[in-house]
Protein backbone atom coordinates (compact mmCIF):
# COMPACT_ATOMS: atom_id res chain seq x y z
CA UNK A 1 0.00 0.00 0.00
CA UNK A 2 3.02 2.56 -0.54
CA UNK A 3 2.05 3.63 -3.93
CA UNK A 4 -0.53 6.17 -4.50
CA UNK A 5 -2.02 5.59 -8.25
CA UNK A 6 -1.86 2.39 -10.31
CA UNK A 7 -3.27 2.34 -13.56
CA UNK A 8 -6.16 0.56 -12.33
CA UNK A 9 -6.60 3.48 -9.90
CA UNK A 10 -7.41 5.82 -12.74
CA UNK A 11 -9.68 3.27 -14.90
CA UNK A 12 -11.76 3.22 -11.84
CA UNK A 13 -12.23 6.88 -11.01
CA UNK A 14 -13.01 7.74 -14.74
CA UNK A 15 -15.55 4.69 -14.75
CA UNK A 16 -17.10 6.47 -12.05
CA UNK A 17 -17.04 9.56 -13.04
CA UNK A 18 -18.85 8.43 -16.12
CA UNK A 19 -21.39 6.64 -14.60
CA UNK A 20 -22.25 9.58 -12.49
CA UNK A 21 -22.36 11.66 -15.84
CA UNK A 22 -24.66 9.50 -17.45
CA UNK A 23 -27.23 9.34 -14.66
CA UNK A 24 -27.26 12.54 -14.00
CA UNK A 25 -28.09 13.88 -17.71
CA UNK A 26 -31.68 12.63 -17.77
CA UNK A 27 -33.29 13.73 -14.42
CA UNK A 28 -34.40 17.20 -15.19
CA UNK A 29 -37.33 16.56 -17.76
CA UNK A 30 -40.83 17.11 -15.60
CA UNK A 31 -44.10 17.48 -17.18
CA UNK A 32 -47.04 19.38 -15.77
CA UNK A 33 -46.91 21.43 -12.60
CA UNK A 34 -44.44 21.74 -9.65
CA UNK A 35 -45.75 19.39 -7.43
CA UNK A 36 -44.48 18.55 -4.10
CA UNK A 37 -44.90 15.02 -2.75
CA UNK A 38 -44.35 14.44 0.91
CA UNK A 39 -43.88 10.83 1.51
CA UNK A 40 -44.23 9.33 5.75
CA UNK A 41 -43.07 6.37 6.56
CA UNK A 42 -42.53 4.97 2.60
CA UNK A 43 -46.64 6.39 2.12
CA UNK A 44 -47.21 9.54 0.07
CA UNK A 45 -49.30 11.41 2.49
CA UNK A 46 -49.38 15.23 0.68
CA UNK A 47 -49.10 15.68 -2.77
CA UNK A 48 -49.04 19.72 -3.05
CA UNK A 49 -48.78 21.81 -6.35
CA UNK A 50 -46.83 24.45 -5.72
CA UNK A 51 -47.85 27.10 -8.56
CA UNK A 52 -50.98 26.61 -7.25
CA UNK A 53 -49.95 27.97 -3.51
CA UNK A 54 -51.08 31.63 -3.19
CA UNK A 55 -50.29 31.96 0.13
CA UNK A 56 -47.78 30.02 2.49
CA UNK A 57 -49.05 27.77 5.18
CA UNK A 58 -47.64 24.70 7.41
CA UNK A 59 -48.42 21.79 7.66
CA UNK A 60 -47.23 19.03 10.65
CA UNK A 61 -45.93 16.02 9.90
CA UNK A 62 -47.36 12.99 12.32
CA UNK A 63 -44.55 11.01 13.19
CA UNK A 64 -42.27 11.31 15.82
CA UNK A 65 -39.68 13.05 16.43
CA UNK A 66 -41.97 15.85 14.94
CA UNK A 67 -41.64 18.51 12.27
CA UNK A 68 -43.73 21.28 10.56
CA UNK A 69 -43.19 21.78 6.98
CA UNK A 70 -43.78 25.04 5.56
CA UNK A 71 -45.71 25.51 1.90
CA UNK A 72 -45.20 28.59 -0.56
CA UNK A 73 -45.47 29.58 -3.87
CA UNK A 74 -43.20 27.40 -6.24
CA UNK A 75 -41.88 26.63 -2.69
CA UNK A 76 -41.69 23.73 -0.01
CA UNK A 77 -39.10 23.48 2.82
CA UNK A 78 -38.84 21.76 6.42
CA UNK A 79 -39.18 24.78 9.24
CA UNK A 80 -38.79 23.54 12.24
CA UNK A 81 -37.96 20.05 13.15
CA UNK A 82 -37.15 18.10 16.91
CA UNK A 83 -34.67 15.40 15.01
CA UNK A 84 -31.47 15.50 16.22
CA UNK A 85 -29.20 16.78 13.05
CA UNK A 86 -31.79 18.64 11.80
CA UNK A 87 -30.00 17.91 8.06
CA UNK A 88 -34.16 18.30 6.72
CA UNK A 89 -33.83 21.79 7.94
CA UNK A 90 -30.85 22.31 6.57
CA UNK A 91 -31.92 21.44 3.83
CA UNK A 92 -32.88 25.06 2.99
CA UNK A 93 -36.27 25.61 0.42
CA UNK A 94 -37.03 22.71 -2.27
CA UNK A 95 -37.62 24.86 -5.66
CA UNK A 96 -36.29 23.00 -8.36
CA UNK A 97 -37.46 19.50 -9.83
CA UNK A 98 -35.90 16.88 -8.31
CA UNK A 99 -35.19 18.76 -5.24
CA UNK A 100 -35.19 16.52 -1.98
CA UNK A 101 -35.03 16.79 1.29
CA UNK A 102 -35.33 14.21 3.95
CA UNK A 103 -35.53 13.58 7.93
CA UNK A 104 -34.35 10.17 8.60
CA UNK A 105 -35.52 9.83 12.13
CA UNK A 106 -38.74 10.77 11.23
CA UNK A 107 -39.09 8.87 8.11
CA UNK A 108 -40.27 11.45 5.81
CA UNK A 109 -39.27 12.75 2.56
CA UNK A 110 -40.18 15.93 0.79
CA UNK A 111 -39.24 15.54 -3.28
CA UNK A 112 -40.57 18.17 -5.94
CA UNK A 113 -41.60 16.22 -9.05
CA UNK A 114 -42.86 17.35 -12.39
CA UNK A 115 -42.26 20.89 -13.32
CA UNK A 116 -40.40 21.73 -16.57
CA UNK A 117 -37.00 22.22 -16.65
CA UNK A 118 -36.15 25.44 -18.19
CA UNK A 119 -33.21 25.75 -19.73
CA UNK A 120 -31.90 29.12 -18.75
CA UNK A 121 -31.80 27.79 -14.59
CA UNK A 122 -28.20 25.55 -13.86
CA UNK A 123 -28.10 22.50 -13.29
CA UNK A 124 -25.83 23.38 -10.04
CA UNK A 125 -24.84 26.08 -8.28
CA UNK A 126 -21.83 26.29 -6.05
CA UNK A 127 -20.42 29.14 -4.24
CA UNK B 1 -10.10 -18.59 27.41
CA UNK B 2 -7.81 -16.05 27.47
CA UNK B 3 -7.84 -13.19 24.58
CA UNK B 4 -3.92 -12.91 23.23
CA UNK B 5 -4.73 -9.39 21.93
CA UNK B 6 -1.85 -7.66 23.00
CA UNK B 7 -1.98 -4.62 25.78
CA UNK B 8 0.32 -2.66 23.00
CA UNK B 9 -2.28 -3.50 20.56
CA UNK B 10 -5.24 -2.14 22.25
CA UNK B 11 -3.88 1.06 23.18
CA UNK B 12 -2.74 1.22 19.98
CA UNK B 13 -6.12 0.39 18.25
CA UNK B 14 -7.92 3.20 21.66
CA UNK B 15 -5.10 6.20 19.75
CA UNK B 16 -6.38 5.50 16.09
CA UNK B 17 -10.03 5.46 17.14
CA UNK B 18 -9.20 8.55 19.37
CA UNK B 19 -8.13 9.78 16.19
CA UNK B 20 -10.78 8.53 13.87
CA UNK B 21 -13.13 10.29 16.40
CA UNK B 22 -11.21 13.57 16.18
CA UNK B 23 -11.92 13.52 13.21
CA UNK B 24 -15.19 12.77 12.78
CA UNK B 25 -16.16 16.08 14.92
CA UNK B 26 -13.69 17.95 13.28
CA UNK B 27 -15.86 17.66 9.98
CA UNK B 28 -18.82 18.14 11.92
CA UNK B 29 -17.69 21.59 11.90
CA UNK B 30 -17.96 22.26 8.08
CA UNK B 31 -21.21 23.76 6.89
CA UNK B 32 -22.82 21.63 4.56
CA UNK B 33 -21.94 22.42 0.58
CA UNK B 34 -25.23 23.90 -1.53
CA UNK B 35 -25.74 21.14 -4.04
CA UNK B 36 -25.37 18.49 -1.97
CA UNK B 37 -27.49 16.57 1.13
CA UNK B 38 -26.61 18.69 4.33
CA UNK B 39 -25.40 15.31 5.74
CA UNK B 40 -22.79 14.46 3.37
CA UNK B 41 -19.04 14.95 4.40
CA UNK B 42 -15.37 14.47 3.57
CA UNK B 43 -14.72 10.90 5.46
CA UNK B 44 -11.63 12.01 6.72
CA UNK B 45 -11.89 9.46 9.24
CA UNK B 46 -11.75 6.86 6.49
CA UNK B 47 -8.30 7.27 6.83
CA UNK B 48 -7.70 5.99 9.82
CA UNK B 49 -9.89 2.88 9.34
CA UNK B 50 -7.69 2.34 5.77
CA UNK B 51 -4.47 2.43 7.70
CA UNK B 52 -5.95 0.18 10.14
CA UNK B 53 -7.49 -2.38 7.61
CA UNK B 54 -4.06 -2.31 5.56
CA UNK B 55 -1.52 -2.65 8.49
CA UNK B 56 -3.88 -4.50 10.81
CA UNK B 57 -6.51 -6.56 9.73
CA UNK B 58 -10.28 -6.75 9.22
CA UNK B 59 -11.19 -7.33 12.41
CA UNK B 60 -9.28 -3.95 13.66
CA UNK B 61 -10.92 -1.96 11.37
CA UNK B 62 -13.84 -2.98 11.86
CA UNK B 63 -13.19 -2.23 15.62
CA UNK B 64 -12.81 1.20 14.58
CA UNK B 65 -15.81 1.07 12.36
CA UNK B 66 -17.59 -0.36 15.50
CA UNK B 67 -16.34 3.09 17.16
CA UNK B 68 -17.28 5.63 14.78
CA UNK B 69 -20.72 4.08 14.44
CA UNK B 70 -21.41 4.21 18.57
CA UNK B 71 -20.10 7.39 18.83
CA UNK B 72 -22.57 8.60 16.41
CA UNK B 73 -25.16 6.45 17.90
CA UNK B 74 -24.36 8.18 21.41
CA UNK B 75 -24.32 11.83 20.40
CA UNK B 76 -27.04 11.65 17.56
CA UNK B 77 -29.56 9.30 18.26
CA UNK B 78 -30.02 5.85 16.56
CA UNK B 79 -30.61 6.91 13.23
CA UNK B 80 -27.10 7.80 13.01
CA UNK B 81 -25.56 4.71 14.47
CA UNK B 82 -27.37 2.87 11.42
CA UNK B 83 -26.36 5.41 9.00
CA UNK B 84 -22.68 5.40 10.24
CA UNK B 85 -22.99 1.44 10.13
CA UNK B 86 -24.20 0.48 6.70
CA UNK B 87 -21.92 2.88 5.45
CA UNK B 88 -19.28 2.02 7.21
CA UNK B 89 -19.21 -2.01 7.18
CA UNK B 90 -19.75 -1.88 3.30
CA UNK B 91 -16.82 0.84 2.87
CA UNK B 92 -14.77 -1.44 5.63
CA UNK B 93 -15.39 -4.92 3.58
CA UNK B 94 -14.79 -3.33 -0.10
CA UNK B 95 -11.43 -1.74 1.52
CA UNK B 96 -10.50 -4.65 2.64
CA UNK B 97 -11.29 -7.01 0.22
CA UNK B 98 -9.49 -4.70 -2.50
CA UNK B 99 -6.56 -4.29 -0.76
CA UNK B 100 -6.06 -8.51 -0.32
CA UNK B 101 -6.45 -8.91 -3.92
CA UNK B 102 -3.69 -10.80 -5.29
CA UNK B 103 -1.14 -8.77 -7.42
CA UNK B 104 -2.62 -5.78 -5.82
CA UNK B 105 -4.04 -3.55 -9.12
CA UNK B 106 -5.18 -0.89 -6.95
CA UNK B 107 -2.84 2.11 -5.08
CA UNK B 108 -4.05 3.84 -2.69
CA UNK B 109 -6.12 6.48 -4.18
CA UNK B 110 -8.16 3.26 -6.33
CA UNK B 111 -8.95 2.09 -2.68
CA UNK B 112 -9.92 5.17 -1.10
CA UNK B 113 -12.52 6.06 -4.10
CA UNK B 114 -13.97 2.62 -3.91
CA UNK B 115 -14.12 2.54 -0.03
CA UNK B 116 -15.61 6.44 -0.28
CA UNK B 117 -18.42 5.23 -3.15
CA UNK B 118 -19.15 2.08 -0.83
CA UNK B 119 -19.64 4.26 1.98
CA UNK B 120 -22.32 6.33 0.39
CA UNK B 121 -23.85 3.45 -1.56
CA UNK B 122 -24.51 1.94 2.26
CA UNK B 123 -25.64 4.94 3.70
CA UNK B 124 -28.43 5.41 0.40
CA UNK B 125 -29.08 1.60 0.68
CA UNK B 126 -30.00 2.59 4.57
CA UNK B 127 -31.55 5.73 4.26
CA UNK B 128 -33.92 3.74 1.67
CA UNK B 129 -34.73 1.27 3.66
CA UNK B 130 -35.44 3.61 6.48
CA UNK B 131 -37.66 6.24 4.45
CA UNK B 132 -39.30 3.23 2.40
CA UNK B 133 -39.08 5.24 -0.53
CA UNK B 134 -36.51 5.77 -3.23
CA UNK B 135 -36.42 9.44 -3.56
CA UNK B 136 -33.90 10.01 -1.48
CA UNK B 137 -31.86 8.53 -4.67
CA UNK B 138 -32.38 11.44 -6.38
CA UNK B 139 -29.46 12.92 -4.77
CA UNK B 140 -27.10 9.20 -5.51
CA UNK B 141 -25.66 10.37 -8.96
CA UNK B 142 -23.81 13.73 -7.39
CA UNK B 143 -23.48 12.23 -3.97
CA UNK B 144 -21.14 9.34 -5.97
CA UNK B 145 -19.08 12.02 -8.16
CA UNK B 146 -18.13 14.03 -4.83
CA UNK B 147 -16.91 10.38 -3.17
CA UNK B 148 -14.77 10.30 -6.09
CA UNK B 149 -13.25 13.57 -5.56
CA UNK B 150 -13.57 13.24 -1.36
CA UNK B 151 -11.63 9.57 -2.23
CA UNK B 152 -8.64 11.15 -3.89
CA UNK B 153 -8.28 13.64 -1.21
CA UNK B 154 -8.05 11.03 1.76
CA UNK B 155 -5.85 9.02 -0.33
CA UNK B 156 -3.58 11.54 -0.68
CA UNK B 157 -3.59 12.91 2.90
CA UNK B 158 -3.26 9.06 4.10
CA UNK B 159 -0.20 8.79 1.34
CA UNK B 160 0.92 12.34 2.75
CA UNK B 161 0.58 11.22 6.52
CA UNK B 162 1.68 7.32 6.79
CA UNK B 163 4.99 7.87 7.82
CA UNK B 164 4.22 9.47 10.84
CA UNK B 165 1.11 6.78 11.26
CA UNK B 166 3.72 4.15 10.66
CA UNK B 167 6.03 6.01 13.92
CA UNK B 168 3.33 5.69 15.62
CA UNK B 169 2.53 2.47 15.10
CA UNK B 170 6.06 1.41 15.95
CA UNK B 171 6.36 3.19 19.03
CA UNK B 172 3.57 1.08 20.50
CA UNK B 173 4.16 -2.41 19.14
Amino acid sequence: MKILFKKADIILILFFCLLCAALLTPRYSGSGNMTAVIYESGKITHRIDLSKVSESYTIKLANAPASTVEVEHNGIRYLTASCPDKLCVKAGLLTHSGDTAACLPQKTVIVIEGGSKDEKTPDVITY
Amino acid sequence: MSLKISNRKIALLGILGAQALALLFMENLIPPLPGLPPGAKPGFSNIVTMYTAATMGLGEALYITAIKAIFAGLTRGATAFFMSFSGGLLSTFVMFGLMRLKKQPFGIAGIAVAAAIAHNLGQLLAATAITGTLSVLGYAPLLLFFAVITGLVTGTVLKIVMPALEKQRRFLT
